[in-house]
């Protein structure tokens, strides 16, 4: 018999993650089950925030859930936010899935929900409108910055923060209510950044990154045959997370293709604002740190661990 | 006439549910207002924008939509379509009424106590909104209540259609 | 494709047991919800959603341009828009129904309520159109017709709808509604020329104002038209330089305009606690019944979503072979029969998630869409047998029949047919100011 899953997904149909991950997820699900299990996506079924519930429930059975959506519900999620992941996405997700796997699991975070893969968006950046080239530039500029480890970023920056949705980023920009927006290269194209802010400035070591998860309804995962959830459980986990991290390196890279095209141009910072930047960031670490630890997970040795395979997997590169 | 002083008595208890909360959705609008105001001032005219702007409205919207529902549901605000009000007799009507009251208490309850235990889930899974770190769990017991509210003003509803039932009409 | 039609007609057989549309559809939603994954999940589904719909950012900009229409009015300005249009066009045939037109699209201008501004504009231009002696038909017709540019000419909470569901610029949106609103004037303008010109009894001439009058009169509504371009002007970036820098989001230009007409009154000592206490509560409440409506349309559209209505919709218009204008034709006959009998709210709510992937699908351009849709739930609003603004009328007068009403009202909705072609034909005449942004 067959089995039809039900992706809930959301932003529009045209963005990577509809476009590539959820198409590419499903003939991976189709050929690891030799077509006994296969998926359809359906969009907008609840809001963004609401994911992670909606599939606890089983409303549907597969959705991406960005963690910081619901802040406070995912204390371990932040460490994967922090600033000094700057490199490649597919290295990060697999150090990313095997900290997990030693670390955070125990806490038991993401209760009823089976957690298929964890990776995050591409480095964080500033985008805006006029052309930043020192750290410094970024105090006192107006900057829409989401939820999460980049809220902490932007107030060590010295920028005023605005906080609008996700879609709302494009008029945010074109009205000028805000000077730029932190978000990753990726972005440039899929909130079309291109035309409202034309200038990139990026931290080799890190400003930021997003912890994003996929997940599914832990029943929907124990009604498939044994036979399945064995073939599925080879896919899940650091496999998967190493393909997502992949992908979402691929959606940085078509939007780096793309900027000399529409005129766009991409600082990076100099190895003095680098340093500065390492002080910076070095407050945020150690408070996130203190932070998670008060949650019963040994977060100072999770931090190193997650930073030695980060960094040993991204030099492989 | 005693049934109609009681029908009074019900129709102001209703009137009272519904009018506390309704000055608390005034009150939550004004705020929206004069917090947009200030921040746009604020970001326009000295650069320095509001970061919390954003979440205190999406709170204060549900705080103004749920405060005031149980006077929408009061003033019988919800839209309805009256086309075939001609077809019914007076007590087809009186029935009709009744159903309806009765379908919408229950397609309200059950929503009001889903609502409740998502609030208690969210409270153990200790969500808090992203800049101010308010917990999310007051807003969603609030919504509840105010679904629980609507309830009661339906049930007194039905109470003051029994009271002025064509029945009693007669009896008087 | 069959059970979403099953549904579809539920809510029709629902809503006309006089349950209320939100009722109709949230119930329709849920059983067909539960059916299509089961009641657990239905049940979380609907929590979710009513938490979640009402926390929307991008809809609180629903019950402030809501405010700054009530506290407009509140400040006596409905009244003088009134008397500034009278000074110019009461003394042609049928000029004070053209005044009422005119009056009617300048209070749309700070108003994003169709219902709104018919309610309001009525209470102002019905006594007078009585005292000239204006015939019932022609004088409630021009008030229910004038009133549907509330959400055609920005700002509009309809449009703000469409732009949230769509994800399509609001700012681009409300600009784009500005040309269709005046052609809009202009035709309903001519529907009164029509009546009064075969029925020169409905509606005599005024007297000659003098240029005295006038300036007066223009004097007395600059605030008014200040505000308008405040909040447009803020829209569209116009006052961005050093050293104000004054520019608005969507959700931005509504609290602005609420706040502005809010001082307006206030300075014009038009307002005290009560009345501002009046104009919170009457916002609130509103606001509260479209949400409601919101939120079961929104599980409604989440059913017929699981059912897989869009996908098969689609399948089936690429089976037929039909060319994008039939299809879009078919489109607006669908909506302009829903319209006769679907409140205008619930009617977008029901069909745009289900008709915006198609149309775009097809290359038409999505703000020229939403100003066609607009346009076709303006027509909603005046047709029988449920036309809303007809209803708002009959509240305010309630000796004048419905039918009177209709009947007067009929020139005007094929006014509106025309002003669609145009629009169908020339779609120019909506983007060109959108594109110029
Ligand atoms: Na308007
Ligand atoms: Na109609």
């Amino acid at each position: 018999q067959e089995t039809t899953l039900t992706i809930s997904s959301w932003a529009p149909p045209t963005h990577g993650v509809n476009a590539k991950m959820w198409p590419d997820l499903i003939s991976r699900i189709e050929k690891a089950t030799e077509g006994r299990v296969t998926a359809e996506i359906k969009y907008n079924l609840a809001p963004p925030p609401a994911q992670a519930d909606i599939i606890s429930d089983g409303v549907a059975d597969i959705a991406w859930v960005v963690h910081n959506y619901t802040a406070g519900r995912f204390p371990s999620a932040t460490m994967a936010e922090l600033p000094g992941f700057g490199g490649d996405t597919e290295a990060f997700s697999v150090a990313y899935w095997r900290t997990f796997e030693k670390f955070f699991q125990q806490a038991n975070e993401h209760r009823d929900l089976k957690v298929l893969a964890l990776y995050s968006h591409g480095d964080g950046m500033l985008h805006s409108s006029t052309k930043v080239e020192t750290l410094d530039q970024i105090a006192g500029m107006k900057l829409r910055i989401g939820g999460g480890v980049a809220g902490k970023v932007g107030e060590a920056l010295g920028a005023s923060s605005i906080n609008v949705p996700a879609p709302r980023v494009y008029e945010t920009l074109d009205s000028n209510a805000a000077d730029g927006v932190l978000m990753p290269m990726e972005s440039k194209l899929g909130f079309r950044l291109t035309e409202v802010a034309e200038h990139s400035y990026a931290m080799p070591s890190g400003f930021y990154r997003t912890s994003i998860a996929t997940v599914m309804n832990q029943d929907k995962f124990d009604s498939l045959s044994k036979a399945d959830q064995a073939a599925l459980d080879e896919l899940f986990g650091e496999e998967l997370s190493r393909i997502a991290g992949a992908l979402w390196d691929e959606f940085d890279a078509e939007a780096l293709a793309a900027l000399d095209g529409a005129g766009n141009t991409l600082t990076m910072a100099t190895e003095a604002d680098q340093a500065i930047w390492a002080d910076k960031s070095k407050v945020i670490i150690d408070e996130v740190i203190a932070d998670i630890s008060e949650k019963g997970i040994d977060a100072a040795a999770a931090y190193e661990f997650f930073q030695a395979e980060f960094k040993r997997l991204n030099a492989e590169k | 006439m005693k049934t109609l002083t009681h029908v009074s008595r019900v129709a102001s208890l209703a009137n009272r549910l519904a009018i506390g909360p309704a000055f608390i959705a005034g009150v939550a609008l004004f705020f929206m207002m004069v917090l947009t105001f200030i921040d746009v001032i604020s970001r326009s005219v000295f650069s320095a924008p509001l970061s919390y702007s954003a979440e205190l409205t999406e709170m204060a919207m549900a705080v103004i939509v749920f405060a005031a529902l149980p006077m929408a549901t009061l003033k019988g605000n919800h839209i309805v379509v009256d086309l075939f009000d001609g077809f019914f007799s007076t007590r087809g009507a009186f029935l009709r009424d009744f159903l309806v009251d009765l379908i919408c208490i229950v397609a309200l309850a059950f929503p009001a106590y889903r609502v409740w235990t998502i609030g208690t889930r969210s409270k153990s899974y200790n969500e808090v909104t992203e800049i101010l770190n308010i917990p999310q769990y007051y807003l969603i017991y609030f919504v509840s209540i105010a679904l629980f509210f609507c309830c009661g003003i339906y049930f007194l509803q039905i109470i003051t259609r029994f009271a002025k039932s064509p029945k009693t009409e007669e009896a008087l | 494709m069959l059970i979403s039609v099953i549904g579809f007609f539920m809510v029709l057989a629902l809503s006309f047991l006089r349950i209320p549309i939100a009722f109709s559809m949230g119930i329709v939603g849920f059983f067909g919800t539960a059916y299509m994954i089961n009641l657990k999940a239905s049940l979380s589904l609907t929590g979710r959603l009513i938490i979640d719909t009402s926390q929307d950012y991008g809809l609180s900009v629903v019950p402030l341009f809501i405010l700054m229409g009530l506290f407009v009015n509140k400040g006596g300005l409905s009244r003088e828009l009134y008397r500034a249009a009278y000074v110019f066009l009461g003394h042609m045939r049928g000029g004070l129904a053209m005044t009422t037109i005119t009056a009617c699209a300048g209070f749309s201008a700070i108003c994003g309520s169709s219902l709104a501004t018919a309610a309001t504009m009525s209470k102002v231009a019905m006594p007078e159109m009585r005292r000239m002696g204006y015939a019932d038909s022609l004088s409630t017709a021009s008030i229910a017709a004038g009133g549907t540019l509330g959400i055609l000419i920005p700002p509009s909470v309809i449009l703000v709808i469409y732009g949230l569901l769509t994800g399509t610029s609001i700012g681009k949106l409300f600009i784009a509604g500005i040309i269709p609103g005046l052609i809009g004037v202009l035709f309903y303008l001519l529907a009164v020329q029509y009546t009064v010109r075969t029925k020169p009894e409905t509606g005599p001439a005024g007297e000659r104002s003098t240029w005295a009058d006038r300036l007066t009169a223009l004097r007395d509504i600059w605030m008014v038209l200040a505000l308008f371009f405040v909040v447009i002007g803020g829209l569209y970036g116009a006052f961005d330089f050093y050293p104000i820098h004054l520019t608005f989001s969507p959700t931005e230009a509504a609290g602005m305009g609420a706040a502005g007409a809010f001082l307006i009154a206030l300075a014009r000592r038009a307002l005290n606690l009560a009345s501002i206490n009046e104009a919170l509560l009457e916002t609130a409440v509103t606001s509260a019944g479209l949400f409601a409506v919101l939120i079961g349309a929104w599980m409604f559209s989440n059913f017929v979503n699981l059912a897989g209505l869009p996908e098969a919709l689609r399948a089936f218009v690429l089976s037929v072979g039909a060319s994008p204008m039939t299809v879009m034709l078919v489109i607006i006959a669908i909506y302009i029969v829903l319209g006769c009998v679907f409140e205008s709210l619930s009617m977008l709510l029901l069909t745009v998630p289900i008709f915006f992937p198609l149309v775009t699908s097809l290359g038409f351009d999505p703000v020229w869409f939403g100003i066609i849709v607009v346009v076709v739930t303006e027509i909603s609003l005046i047709t029988p047998p449920v036309g809303l603004n007809v209803f708002v009328l009959k509240g305010v007068v309630p000796d004048v029949s419905t039918a009177t009403i209709f009947k007067g009202v009929t020139p005007f909705w094929i006014a509106d047919i025309f002003r669609l072609i145009l629009l169908l034909t020339f779609s120019g005449l909506v983007l060109f100011l959108p594109n110029m942004m």
